[in-house]
C-alpha cells in the first residue's frame, strides 16, 4: 500500500495539461486568386524598342506562396523537412492545379488559395505545357508551349507587330516572386498576379536582347518568334524569372 | 587556508538528508577548481593506502539551475533507455520521432537543441556530440550509456562556467561513469515487456574497488509499440581505475551498435479519416543503424595547492539513417526516403590545471586541441531502395582547439569565479560533388564566463553571465557567395562560431527537511548562421531571445518518502517577427515521488507540458504522462516492475507543422499540417536481477 501513496503529488498535474487543450493546426483563409486587368504600360527595351503589350499568356501550375520564416533566407523553397529542422521561404499558402494566366486587360479570376495567417513574403509557381485539357482552340499559338505574347514593338516610328510562342523546360520553377502580404483571419482581399515587363528593382525589361527591328516578318506583317529561334531563346531566358513578377492584394 | 580534508566534503554529501534532492547539488563541479567534484580521490583505498589531504578551497555553492542526479535516483527512476535519463534533467523535454536508437530532439531552457547543437553532453569527460554530423549539428547520440553503469548526471543550465565547451550554448550535462559504493557488486538482469521488450544486462562492479571501475554490456531487442519502431541494441561500456604514483588514471571504454526503425511520424488529418492509425507508419520497413566506439583516459595529479587534470580519447563513428518524413511530396516520380551515412573518426586531449594562490584566490587554466575527420553522403532513395541522386557527399577535418583562464575569489560571503576562454577552428572540406564548393576556413570566439554566489545563513543567491557558442557545420566552409544583390542582404557570410549571451539570477534556500530553489534566466542569440542545405549558402537567422524562470523543491516529510517537484517557465522568440520558437514548451513541469522502506521501494514521475507553439502558428497539445516503478529485493534476488504510462493517457512524444503527401487518393498539398510521434501507451516491463 505504501508503495502506492507516491502516486498522489503527482495528480496535480493533470490540469496543468488538461487546461492547456488540444492541438490545432493553424488558422487558415481562402482567399480569390486573378490576374491583372488594365492595359500594359508601354516599356522601353535596352536596344530602344517602345514595346506595348497587348496579350501575354503564360501557363503555370500549382501557385505556392510562402513566408520567410525567421531566417532572412532569399533562397525560397526552403530545405526538405525534417522534424526539429528549420528552413526560411516556408510555404504556407497554395492554389494547386493548372492555370492559364491571360493578362489580356481585362483581367480573369483563376480560382481561391488557402493561405495560413502570416506575413507573406514570396511566391512560387510552376511553369508548364498546355494541353487540350486547358480547353483551348486547336489552333490556338499557346496550345502546346508555355507562354504566348502579342504587342507592338515602335522604334523610328516604325511600328513591328509581334507574336511569340516560347517553350519553358518542364517542371522548371519560379522562386521568389514578390508578395507582400500579412494574412489575417478576416482577410477577404483579391490577390492579383501582375506581370511587371520592367523589373522594378533593376529597371531591365523581359525583352532586353530583342531586335526586332532584325527580326524576319511573315505576309501579315508580323514578326513571329517560335520555339528554337534566337530571340525566343533570349526571350525566355527573361520571362520565366521571378523579378518580372508580383502579387498584390485588392480590395473586394 | 585551513586544510579541508576532501573525505569530509564526500562524507557529508552522502549522509545529506536529501542527497539526491537539490540539496545535493552542492557537490555539483560547476567550474575548474570545483576539487570537491572528485570526492573518492579522498579514499585511502583507491590511492594505495596512502590519503591525499589536499589544500583546496571547497567548492562554491552551485546555483539553481545546477543540478546532480546521483546513482540512487537514477536506479530508482523508471527509464527505457539512455535518452530517458535525460528526461529526469528538470526542464529538458526530449522528442523521439524515430525509435529508440535515434538521438532525440532536446529542448532546454528555451532552446531548439535539435539533436543536440545546443547541449554539451560528456561522458567520463568525453563530449559526445558530433560536429557536423551529417544528419544535425552536434548530433547527440546516446548509445556508448548504459543506465546501470552511471555514477551520476550533472546538470548544468545555462553557460557560465569556463569548462563548458562547443555546444553548450544551452547547458552542459556531465555524465560519470561508475557504480556508488552503495550499489557496488556483480549483477545480471533479464526484463521482459509487453512490447516483445527483452533486455539482458550484466554488470561487473566489485565491492572491493573504487565507484568508478565498472564493466557493464547490455542486449536490447523490442518491437516496439505501434509500427516500424522496433529496435535492438548491444553495448558495452567499461572503466577502471590505476593510481600511478600522485596520478590517478581512469581508462573508459565503449562500444554499441544499434539498428533501430524509422516510423517517421504521421499526419493527424489522416488519422482522422482513418487512413492510418495513431501509432502506425507509412515507412514500416524503414530500418537505420547507429555503432561507435570509444576509448579515453582520464588522469588527475594533485599536489599541495596544484590540481592537474586531462582527458584523452579516441572515437570511431558510423550513422546510417534511412528516413522519409514526407512522402513524395517533394518528388513525385521517386518518392522523398533519402540515405544518411556519416563516417567520422577523432583524437583529441584537453586538460585543466588549478592552482590555489591563497586563502582566497585560486587561478584556472584549461586547454585542448582535437580534430575530427569525418565523410558523408546523402542519397536520395527509390521506394525500393535504390539510389537515384546523390544529394551530397562530403569529406572534411575539423580541427578545435579551446584555451581559457580564471580565477576564484572569496571576498567573505561572496564567491566569485570568473574568465574567458577561447575557442577555435578551423575546417577543411572537400566536396566530392562539386569541386566548387570545395573550403578551408577558421573562426574564433571568445566567452566570457562569470559566476557569483553570496551566502546568508541557508540562503544562497547566485548570479551568472556568461556565453556559449556552437561550431559552424564543415559544409559551411564551402558555401558559395549568394549572387543576386538581394541574396547577398541576407548571407551569413564566411562560417563562423554561433553565439548565445546568457544570464541568470537565483537563490536556494535548504533546511535538513526542505529544499527550494528559483532562478530567473534570459538568454539571447544576435547572429545566428545556419547552412542552407539546399541552397548551399549561409544564412543568417534572425536573433532570438530566451526569457524565463524555473522553480524547484524537494522534501523529505517522512523517513521513507521523498518528493521533488520542478517547474520551468519560458518565452522563447525571435527578435524580429516575435514569434515564438517552434517546439519549446512554455511551460514545463515534473513532479517525482520516491518511496523506499524495507524490501520495497517505489517511484512515481510525472511530467506534464501545456500546449506548445508550432511552426506557421499550429499549437501543439498540453499533456501529461506518469511512469512507476516498484521494486523489492530481498539478499540477491531483486525484481523490479516499471509501467510506462500508468494511466494509459494520449501523449504525444512529437508534434510538428509540416507539408506531406502519402495517400495517392488525397490531393498533393504543399500546406503545413500537424503530424504527431506518438508517446507510449500503457506498458509493463519486469525485471528480475541476480547480485552477487
Amino acid at each position: 500500500m505504501r508503495a502506492v501513496l507516491p502516486v498522489l503529488p503527482v495528480l496535480p498535474l493533470w490540469p496543468l495539461a488538461v487546461a492547456c487543450g488540444a492541438s490545432e493546426e493553424a488558422a487558415t483563409v481562402t482567399l480569390p486568386v486573378a490576374t491583372a486587368a488594365g492595359a500594359f504600360e508601354p516599356v522601353t527595351t535596352d536596344l530602344g524598342h517602345v514595346l506595348t503589350i497587348t496579350r501575354l499568356r503564360a501557363a503555370i501550375a500549382d501557385l505556392e506562396l510562402t513566408i520567410e520564416g525567421e531566417m532572412h533566407d532569399a533562397v525560397a523553397g526552403g530545405a526538405i523537412f525534417h522534424p526539429g529542422h528549420s528552413a526560411g521561404g516556408d510555404v504556407t499558402g497554395e492554389m494547386p492545379g493548372d492555370f492559364i494566366l491571360d493578362w489580356d486587360g481585362q483581367g480573369a479570376p483563376l480560382g481561391e488559395a488557402t493561405l495560413i495567417v502570416g506575413d507573406y513574403q514570396g511566391a512560387n509557381w510552376t511553369w508548364r505545357t498546355t494541353t487540350e485539357a486547358d480547353g483551348l482552340a486547336a489552333d490556338d499559338p499557346l496550345l502546346g508551349h508555355t507562354f504566348h505574347v502579342e504587342g507592338v514593338a515602335a522604334q523610328g516610328g516604325v511600328d513591328r507587330p509581334f507574336d511569340a510562342v516560347l517553350d519553358i523546360e518542364a517542371a522548371t520553377q519560379l522562386v521568389g516572386a514578390v508578395f507582400e502580404l500579412t494574412v489575417t483571419e478576416t482577410s477577404t482581399d483579391t490577390l492579383v498576379i501582375e506581370l511587371l515587363p520592367t523589373d522594378p528593382s533593376e529597371g531591365d525589361t523581359a525583352f532586353d536582347g530583342v531586335d526586332f527591328a532584325a527580326l524576319p516578318v511573315d505576309d501579315d506583317g508580323v514578326a513571329r518568334i517560335r520555339p528554337g529561334d534566337t530571340a525566343a531563346n533570349v526571350l525566355r531566358r527573361a520571362i520565366q524569372t521571378h523579378d518580372h513578377y508580383a502579387i498584390e492584394s485588392q480590395e473586394n | 587556508m585551513r586544510p579541508r580534508p576532501l573525505a569530509l566534503a564526500a562524507a557529508l554529501a552522502a549522509t545529506s538528508p536529501l542527497a539526491h534532492a537539490p540539496r545535493a547539488r552542492a557537490d555539483v563541479p560547476s567550474a575548474p577548481g570545483d576539487v570537491a567534484a572528485w570526492p573518492a580521490l579522498a579514499d585511502p583505498d583507491l590511492v594505495g593506502g596512502e590519503t591525499i589531504v589536499v589544500e583546496a578551497e571547497a567548492p562554491p555553492p552551485a546555483p539553481p539551475s545546477a543540478r546532480r542526479i546521483d546513482g540512487e535516483a537514477i536506479a530508482a527512476t523508471p527509464r527505457r533507455s539512455a535518452e530517458e535519463l535525460l528526461r529526469l534533467v528538470p526542464g529538458l523535454h526530449t522528442s523521439q520521432h524515430a525509435s529508440e536508437g535515434k538521438a532525440p530532439q532536446i529542448f532546454l531552457r528555451g532552446f531548439d537543441a535539435v539533436h543536440g547543437a545546443d547541449l554539451e553532453l560528456r561522458l567520463a569527460g568525453i563530449a559526445l556530440n558530433e560536429p557536423s554530423n551529417v544528419h544535425g549539428q552536434g548530433y547527440l547520440d546516446l548509445g556508448p550509456v548504459i543506465a546501470e553503469a552511471v555514477a551520476a548526471i550533472e546538470v548544468r543550465e545555462g553557460t557560465f562556467a569556463l569548462d563548458q565547451g562547443p555546444f553548450a550554448t544551452a547547458g552542459t550535462v556531465d555524465v560519470t561513469v561508475g557504480v556508488p559504493a552503495g550499489a557496488r557488486g556483480h549483477r545480471a538482469t533479464v526484463e521482459g515487456g509487453t512490447t516483445r521488450r527483452l533486455r539482458v544486462l550484466a554488470l561487473i562492479a566489485p565491492v572491493d574497488r573504487p565507484d568508478e571501475e565498472v564493466v557493464a554490456v547490455e542486449a536490447v531487442t523490442d518491437a516496439g509499440y505501434g509500427a516500424g519502431r522496433a529496435t535492438a541494441r548491444l553495448a558495452a561500456l567499461a572503466q577502471t581505475a590505476v593510481v600511478l604514483g600522485r596520478w590517478r588514471l581512469a581508462p573508459v571504454v565503449s562500444a554499441f551498435t544499434a539498428r533501430f526503425g524509422e516510423p517517421g511520424v504521421v499526419p493527424l488529418a489522416d488519422v482522422a479519416r482513418g487512413a492510418i492509425a495513431l501509432d502506425g507508419s507509412y515507412t514500416p520497413d524503414l530500418v537505420s543503424r547507429s555503432s561507435r566506439m570509444l576509448a579515453g583516459v582520464t588522469a588527475r595529479w594533485r599536489r599541495g595547492r596544484d590540481e592537474v587534470r586531462a582527458t584523452a580519447w579516441g572515437s570511431g563513428r558510423r550513422l546510417a539513417l534511412d528516413e522519409n518524413f514526407t512522402g513524395d511530396l517533394l518528388e513525385p516520380a521517386h518518392g522523398d526516403r533519402r540515405l544518411q551515412v556519416h563516417d567520422a573518426h577523432g583524437v583529441g586531449v584537453t586538460a585543466a590545471w588549478d592552482r590555489a594562490l591563497d586563502a582566497r584566490v585560486t587561478t584556472h587554466a584549461l586547454g585542448g586541441v582535437w580534430l575530427d575527420r569525418l565523410s558523408q553522403r546523402e542519397d536520395w532513395l527509390t521506394g525500393d531502395g535504390v539510389p537515384w541522386r546523390w544529394e551530397r557527399a562530403l569529406a572534411a577535418t575539423q580541427r578545435f582547439a579551446a584555451l581559457g583562464a580564471g580565477a576564484s575569489l572569496r571576498v567573505g560571503q561572496l564567491r566569485l569565479t570568473g574568465g574567458a576562454r577561447v575557442d577555435a577552428l578551423a575546417i577543411d572540406a572537400d566536396d566530392r560533388l562539386d569541386d566548387t564548393r570545395d573550403g578551408a576556413r577558421g573562426d574564433v570566439a571568445v566567452s566570457p564566463r562569470l559566476r557569483a554566489a553570496w551566502r546568508r545563513g541557508r540562503l544562497v543567491v547566485h548570479a551568472g553571465a556568461g556565453r556559449g557558442v556552437r561550431p559552424p557545420e564543415a559544409r559551411a566552409a564551402g558555401a558559395a557567395s549568394p549572387g543576386d544583390t538581394d541574396e547577398r542582404l541576407y548571407d551569413g557570410g564566411e562560417p563562423r562560431w554561433t553565439a548565445a549571451d546568457g544570464a541568470e539570477l537565483g537563490a536556494t534556500w535548504e533546511s535538513a527537511r526542505l529544499a527550494a530553489g528559483a532562478s530567473a534566466f534570459a538568454a539571447w542569440i544576435d547572429r545566428e548562421q545556419l547552412f542552407d542545405h539546399v541552397s548551399g549558402v549561409n544564412l543568417e537567422r534572425d536573433g532570438s531571445r530566451r526569457l524565463g524562470a524555473e522553480l524547484h523543491a524537494a522534501a523529505r516529510p517522512v523517513a521513507w518518502l521523498e518528493v521533488r517537484a520542478d517547474l520551468t517557465l519560458v518565452d522563447a522568440r525571435f527578435v524580429v517577427t516575435h514569434n515564438p520558437v517552434p517546439g519549446v514548451p512554455p511551460v514545463y513541469a515534473s513532479v517525482e515521488a520516491r518511496a523506499r522502506r524495507g524490501a520495497w521501494h517505489a517511484t512515481v514521475v510525472a511530467r506534464a507540458m501545456a500546449a506548445r507553439p508550432l511552426a506557421h502558428g499550429a499549437t501543439g497539445r498540453g499533456q501529461a504522462s506518469a511512469d512507476a516503478l516498484v521494486g523489492w529485493r530481498r539478499g540477491a534476488v531483486e525484481v523490479g516492475l516499471s509501467i510506462d504510462n500508468v494511466t494509459d493517457a494520449r501523449w504525444d512524444d512529437g508534434e510538428y507543422h509540416f507539408a506531406s503527401h502519402w495517400d495517392p487518393s488525397q490531393p498533393r498539398s504543399a500546406l503545413p499540417r500537424l503530424h504527431v510521434a506518438p508517446g507510449r501507451p500503457l506498458g509493463a516491463r519486469l525485471a528480475l536481477t541476480l547480485h552477487h
